[in-house]
């Protein structure tokens, strides 16, 4: 079944915007209550306008987009066609921390009924051991998103060129002055089918039931097809229950702004087709990286190293950081093509762990890839954990990543890394088990390592990296920190009538 | 084997305690925070027997229960052990905990103080382990083994096969020789391995046992007979199986024989023969031949009972066809029973008495094959004996799966004692019902389905009742919806994810107003159901996991003494949400949580309930209750991480390692384990 609200929902959620490379995260705080609402309000009916014309008026709606300098993005797919194939104007995601929304003037009686994680923050000192920001990871060292540095809402601009992101131009076009909001902070990135250490990324995610998202197809190896309640609020989820979802006891202002919680007559859905964003802008060190790769292939290469020609060196140098994710550059998993890359299955994403690799032989367990979804890896025929079982069970607990490289243009200043974002409706099941009990599981599998080496972790710890062959494992020594946090937080992004509903409060 | 003693100390608090109590938990929860420090507490950490300990307190509430200050500890060996070293060298920290609480012995001497302790451990109505079998010094002994052997591997690397490089390790890890200290995992019983098709195999495997162990007791009556006639004795008459009781009434030589043979045969049975061989007393060579052949004989042990009662029987039933069939067959069966009982002597008794007693056996059977007059035959009987037979291995079953069905619902129902008591009792009534009609088997068989039929009706005319009832409950009782106090779970939170295990105390409230149904019906089904629980963690879930779930290391249930609360604690793996998350795919959870207030609204008991799971996670946040003290005497480690150790040392102590177990070697790395004193640091900043 498709989902039944498609205009109401933020279209980044379902796709990215591929027509629209360059990106402007613009990081604000609320000043003027008031006029925010206004400004976001004013958003808000344009974008429902051209809701409105896409199903009414095509002629209208192209009239609409032509003349409208930045609009919401919704997943409409009447206007979503129209607009990726003329690209014009700016295309925008708003999201909202909960201290945004207390700043907006949300009641405190909605507030209360968001989810405990989004309510507390992603810097709330036990969240802070539980996503590993301890050490040199902690929030007080972060750019942004900590108490010092708080942050209120994040305004994604998506845009086809860069000249429309040069900030003056920007802040015009979005009409910022005098819209009550201070932006503290904009981080510029691009669209890259790689990441910064140049392993294609973006290939793994999630298919939503009902969302017709054909780039994903269903997979026959694995079972990758999730309900939409996993991602988006007002649906049902993986245990076919709906969400826990804010809600307003207080009937809203303006007829039919906010839909009724299904099956209560006095309460408001102001979760519907919202999503959770977890929010990391992570730096990496490129050069590191580079450096470690190459000092461990020499190691691995022993005493050939110093008369191998230059290219062992780099097929060697290759397989180190292939290992390390799990993917090679390419983005042909491991798990298919373990010793040497193989273009035919580039992007390939048909592939599970139980059925020939239970021991990590082919791609090590402690891989970035296979740590973040392990597939059907713990599967354990012994305890009545068949694949299917353990697929089931690694279901409840899949993000979906939105995630671009900064900065905008590459090597425009100094640092890089990637600004991830990542959907779900239950942070603390889905985000945070990955964080917490995925990727730094050295207690399971018996797993020695303590840290993915794709996260960032302490600094100064002894980081290793066991490879799991056939019949011998080896271990990688003195991981350094590649990948350090520069700031983050917990958003909601509302479906629209939420934002025109939070928009209209008085 | 290591016997594990879950011990829940309860002082209850007086009603007049009032501002005592916050003054109480200050003092606790400094306590707590030298759970590592304190001279007293150390003593009962250096005792090396103490896995995870807790403290808290339970608050009191108005019209529902007075407060308590709890202790749980997951103790090695008895509990009064732990009692006496309580109540000797930790008087001050029993002080602190329980002074304030009401019968606390304040001017007592030792003796007062362990009765205290004694009289107020409410133990746990449902207790589940996650690493049974182990205590702490042998988890903790693994542990460094293992921490050893992956800085070995490290020295020895990996440059050859992986076979090679596991008896590498072998030899330079002396101190992992012998064999591990206790049976390994594998020997324990249980119920579920492979699920219950597996036990429907296991009782048809059974049913076979029976009728083999029955025709070979018959074939040693008659061999016995055989002998008695050969030492003189008259003819029995041969018309019935009466008169041949009759005769062996009359010849007690014949009677002793007959009753020896197979009572030698029963005990053959159940001795444990195949027991490893000692060390001491053979050489290596020696060993592994007796090894070699006790496993052998182990898969050949049915077989060669069959082979007994073949040679028992056969000649009889064949014999009636014709005498020299029956010369035939015993001829066959002394070749059979020579080289069993050659078998079973070597194995049990060593070359010496085995090349003593083969040679013997053959003649004594040669003997009696040439001497003995015509086996008698009982042609009017035959058939009788057949049926008498079918209705032993068939019947005898029957009564022992239903004498399992009876004890597991007199358990649920009525307790544990109430099970062992009656089950004994229930035994005899079958044993006296078979023996008043074990001549005509029809009857018997008849009179079984009867009461199997009866049996069936009622539990089903009963279980239908209860439900309808708990139904009824249910649908009267609203949902409650999914809220946090933030407040609350900062101080909850605040203990959680320091290291890698985590502590938890819920208590959750029964449902209904006391004295009314309502609230009966919910305590006597929480009872049944923990008891349910109980018996499910005893003969199911007794290897280590719960339903495919391995990360609680300790965890019990327990209804405090005001029957209106329920308190679950647990010493468990990894994150709050990702062992909540865990629960919801146990069934049994939501019928224990589910007779509690503001639990999701379960569905007939078992159902629902638990499968909500945010509202689940919510609830379980709602009756989480602050852990004032903790203490883990192996914090870096997951249950996995145990197992994974004992598993190590059960390859490495394998004499003959051809092969390491599946590909083993791979997962030896064990790691680098947090230090004592990190574990410290991590705890302290509590
Ligand atoms: C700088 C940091 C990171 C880099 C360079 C990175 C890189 C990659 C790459 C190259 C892939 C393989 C391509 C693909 O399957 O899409 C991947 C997959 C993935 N990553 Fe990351 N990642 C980073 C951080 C994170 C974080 C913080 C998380 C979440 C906690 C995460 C979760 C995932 C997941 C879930 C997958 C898909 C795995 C699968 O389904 O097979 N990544 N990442």
């Amino acid at each position: 079944m498709p989902l039944p609200e498609p205009h109401d929902i933020q279209r980044l959620i379902l796709r990215g915007y591929r027509e629209r490379p360059v990106t402007s995260y613009l990081l604000m705080r609320v000043t003027d209550a008031a006029a925010a609402r206004t400004w976001i309000g004013r958003l808000a009916e344009a974008t429902a306008e051209a809701n409105r014309l896409a199903d009414e008026d095509a002629r209208q709606l192209d009239a609409h987009l032509a003349r409208a300098p930045a609009l919401i993005g919704t997943a409409h797919p009447a206007w979503r066609r129209e607009d990726n194939d003329r690209v014009r104007g700016l295309r925008l995601m708003l999201a909202f921390t909960h201290r945004g929304l207390e700043r907006l003037g949300l009641p405190a009686q909605v507030l209360e009924t968001f989810i405990p994680e989004f309510r507390q923050g992603m810097t709330a000192p036990h969240r802070s051991r539980v996503l590993g920001d301890v050490g040199s990871e902690a929030p007080e060292n972060w750019r942004w998103g900590s108490d010092d540095s708080p942050v209120d809402m994040l305004c994604a601009v998506f845009a086809g060129s860069h000249g429309e992101l040069e900030s003056t131009r920007l802040d015009a076009t979005l009409g910022l002055r005098g819209a009550g909001l201070e932006v503290f902070e904009r981080i510029g990135a691009r669209l890259s089918f790689t990441e910064p250490f140049g392993f294609a990324d973006g290939l793994s995610q999630p298919r939503i039931e009902g969302a017709g998202t054909a780039r994903v197809a269903p997979m026959t190896r694995w079972d990758n097809s999730l309900p939409a309640g996993e991602f988006l609020l007002g649906h049902r989820n993986a245990y076919e229950q709906l969400p826990v979802s804010p809600y307003a006891l207080q009937e809203p202002p303006g007829p039919g702004v906010l839909p009724r919680v299904p099956g209560q007559r006095d309460r408001w859905d102001f979760g519907r087709n919202g999503s959770f964003i977890a929010m990391r802008q992570l730096s990496q060190d490129v050069e590191g990286f580079r450096r470690f790769t190459e000092g461990q292939a020499r190691r691995d290469l022993g005493d050939r190293a110093g008369g191998a020609s230059e290219q062992t060196l780099r097929d060697a140098e290759e397989r180190v950081g292939a290992r390390m994710v799990g993917r090679w550059r390419s983005g042909t998993p491991l798990e298919l093509a373990p010793e040497w890359d193989d273009p035919t299955h580039r992007t390939e994403n048909d592939f599970a762990y139980a059925k020939e690799d239970r021991e990590g032989a082919r791609c090590p367990i402690g891989a970035h890839v296979r740590r973040s979804n392990p597939r059907d890896s713990r599967t354990d025929e012994a305890i009545g954990v068949t694949p299917e079982v353990a697929m089931e069970r690694v279901n409840h607990h899949r993000i979906l990543r939105r995630s671009r490289v900064y900065p905008a243009k590459p090597g425009e200043d100094g640092e890089t890394g990637i600004v991830f974002l990542a959907y779900n409706t239950n942070l603390e099941r889905q985000f945070e088990f990955v964080q917490q009990s995925w990727s730094p599981n050295a207690h399971v599998d018996a797993l020695p390592d303590a840290r993915d080496p794709m996260l960032p972790g302490a600094e100064g710890a002894d980081n290793t990296m066991t490879v799991q062959r056939q019949t011998l494992a080896t271990r990688m020594r003195g991981l350094s920190e590649f990948v350090k946090m520069r700031g983050g937080a917990y958003f909601f992004m509302p479906g629209l009538r939420a934002l025109a509903h939070l928009a209209g409060i008085s | 084997m290591t016997r594990h003693e879950a011990i829940t100390i309860l002082g209850e608090l007086p009603a007049d305690i009032g501002d005592g109590l916050e003054a109480l938990r200050e003092d606790l929860r400094a306590l707590g925070s030298q759970m590592r420090q304190d001279p007293e507490l150390r003593t009962l950490h250096d005792t090396e027997r103490v896995h995870f300990m807790s403290f808290f307190i339970v608050d009191p509430e108005p019209d529902v229960g007075p407060g308590y200050v709890a202790l749980e500890v997951n103790w090695d060996g008895a509990a009064g052990d732990l009692y006496e070293h309580l109540a000797r060298k930790a008087q001050g920290v029993l002080g602190r905990l329980f002074s304030r609480c009401r019968n606390y012995p304040r001017e007592g001497g030792v003796r007062d103080l362990e009765r205290f302790l004694r009289a107020h451990n409410r133990g746990a109505d449902a207790y589940y382990l996650g690493t049974p079998d182990r205590s702490v010094q042998q988890i903790k002994t693994e542990r460094e083994l293992r921490k050893k052997a992956a800085a070995k591997l490290e020295e020895i690397g990996w440059r050859n096969t992986a076979g090679h490089t596991f008896r590498e390790l072998q030899r330079r890890l002396p101190e992992s020789a012998g064999p591990p200290p206790t049976r390994s995992l594998r020997v324990r019983w249980s119920l579920r391995r492979g699920g219950f098709a597996k036990m429907a195999g296991a009782s048809a495997r059974a049913g076979l046992w029976v009728l083999v162990f029955v025709l070979g007791i018959t074939g040693l009556i008659d061999l016995a007979v055989r002998v008695s006639l050969e030492l003189g004795a008259p003819r029995p008459d041969e018309s019935s199986v009466a008169s041949l009781i009759a005769w062996l009434r009359a010849h007690p030589l014949g009677a002793l024989i007959v009753a020896l043979a197979p009572s030698a045969y029963a005990l053959l049975f159940v001795f444990p023969w195949w027991r490893e061989t000692p060390r001491q007393l053979a050489g290596k060579g020696t060993r592994i031949l007796l090894g070699v052949l006790r496993r052998k004989l182990q898969s050949w042990a049915w077989r060669t009972t069959l082979i007994v009662g073949l040679v028992g029987v056969c000649p009889r039933l064949f014999g009636i066809l014709h005498p020299l069939i029956a010369d035939a067959l015993t001829l066959l069966g002394g070749v059979l029973v020579v080289v069993a009982v050659g078998g079973l002597t070597l194995a049990t008794f060593g070359r010496v008495l085995a090349s003593l007693l083969t040679p013997l056996a053959a003649a004594g059977w040669a003997y009696l094959l040439v001497h003995a007059p015509q086996a008698p035959v009982f042609a009017s009987e035959v058939e009788t004996i057949a049926m008498a037979v079918l209705s032993v291995g068939v019947g005898g079953l029957f009564a022992l799966a239903t004498l399992a069905v009876a004890f597991a619902v007199i358990h649920v129902a009525w307790g544990a004692t109430a099970g062992w008591l009656a089950t004994p009792v229930l035994a005899m009534l079958w044993v006296l019902l078979f023996l008043s009609n074990w001549e005509s088997p029809l009857r018997l068989l008849l009179y079984w389905s009867v009461v199997l039929l009866a049996f069936l009706l009622l539990a089903a005319v009963e279980a239908a009742l209860f439900m309808l009832a708990i139904r009824r409950a249910e649908e009267r009782e609203g949902n409650q919806e999914a809220s946090w106090d933030l407040e609350h779970l900062d101080e909850v939170q605040r203990h959680e994810d320091h290291v890698y295990q985590n502590h938890l105390v819920n208590v959750s409230t029964i449902k209904g107003k006391p004295g009314t149904a309502a609230h009966r019906l919910r305590v006597a089904t929480l009872r049944g159901v923990l008891r349910a629980v109980a018996l499910a963690a005893w003969v199911m879930f007794n290897r280590g996991d719960l339903g495919g779930i391995k990360s609680i290391h300790f965890a019990r249930f327990l209804i405090l003494p005001d029957q209106r609360r329920l308190l679950f604690l647990s010493n468990y793996d990894d994150a709050f949400g990702s062992y909540l998350g865990d629960f919801t795919n146990v069934v049994g959870v939501t019928a224990v949580w589910g007779n509690t207030v503001s639990f999701p609204r379960p569905l007939f008991l078992l159902w629902g309930g638990i499968r909500d799971e945010q509202r689940f996670k919510a609830f379980g946040r709602r009756i989480q209750r602050e852990t004032l003290g903790w203490y883990s005497a192996y914090h870096d480690l997951s249950v996995q991480d145990v197992d994974g150790a004992t598993a190590l040392r059960v390859s490495l102590s394998r004499e003959v390692s051809t092969a390491p177990v599946g590909s083993q070697p791979t997962r030896i790395w064990g790691g680098d384990p947090m230090s004592e004193a990190e574990c410290d640091e991590a705890l302290r900043s509590v």
